[in-house]
């Protein structure tokens, strides 16, 4: 739903975007605007086709080569935390988005304490929900 | 428990078609040519923040806070993570640089 007004005007490059639409890939484009010189086309067109292409080559590679593999990769897994860090506090640059993240903070945290590892579908609807009834404080 | 291939398959093609379902989903209620009602809009315009946060929370949320070493490489590598974006500001070399700050933190100090 985010993306409906930045994947206008992408033509034939539509279908692809939107079946490529991997986590980390709307993460992205969700969050970071093409630099200046790019063209939003290339922009949301690379970052669908790398990411898709990671996903493939990394794991037929991890699938392959991951019994073989003896370097101390403790840690690694890490990785998926600093980018989510690092993209919440891009969205935290914009004043207007600060409220809407805090409540995602605040929903989510209070559904781990409720449910622990059941927490994704009551978190995000409960994150729905009280943006919803917020929609008038929210938008001023 | 131990899958057969056909299992397995049955499994793919599961996840597969519910991911795409999921993807497809919006597009193809809201086609390019019609514009959506407004709250529609709007949850467009507040949910990546929200998400992102929410994310944040549910990669965290098996994160041992009560054992030693209560969370500690994390809330450091955190920190880390937010100064360095603040001072170089380059999404990639934050990644970067936190997880490798993070991965010293649990195989060297808090092995």
């Amino acid at each position: 739903m985010s993306l409906l007004e930045k994947y206008k005007g992408m033509g034939r490059l539509r279908p692809f975007l939107i079946y490529a639409l991997c986590d980390e890939t709307f993460s992205l484009v969700s969050t970071v605007d093409p630099p200046e010189g790019v063209t939003p086309k290339a922009f949301y067109g690379w970052i669908s086709l790398l990411n898709y292409l990671y996903w493939v080559i990394g794991s037929a590679l991890g699938g392959m080569l991951g019994q073989v593999l003896s370097f101390n990769t403790a840690g690694l897994d890490f990785a998926l935390t600093a980018l989510l860090v690092v993209l919440f506090l891009e969205q935290w640059k914009k004043k207007e988005n600060r409220p809407a993240a805090l409540i995602g903070v605040a929903c989510a945290a209070l559904c781990v304490a409720i449910f622990r590892g059941d927490m994704v579908i009551p978190a995000m609807l409960l994150i729905v929900a009280v943006l919803l009834l917020g929609r008038r404080r929210l938008c001023n | 428990m131990q899958l057969t291939a056909v299992q397995t398959l049955i499994m793919i093609l599961a996840v597969t078609l519910g991911v795409q379902i999921t993807r497809w989903l919006p597009f193809l209620l809201f086609p390019e040519h019609k514009t959506p009602p407004a709250v529609v809009g709007y949850l467009g315009n507040v949910l990546p923040a929200a998400m992102m946060g929410f994310l944040v929370v549910y990669v965290l949320k098996d994160v041992p806070i009560l054992a030693a070493p209560h969370g500690l490489p994390e809330a450091l590598a955190i920190a880390a993570i937010v100064l360095l974006h603040r001072w170089k500001n380059s999404v990639m070399l934050s990644v970067a640089g936190g997880t490798a700050i993070y991965m010293l933190l649990v195989q060297g100090v808090f092995a």
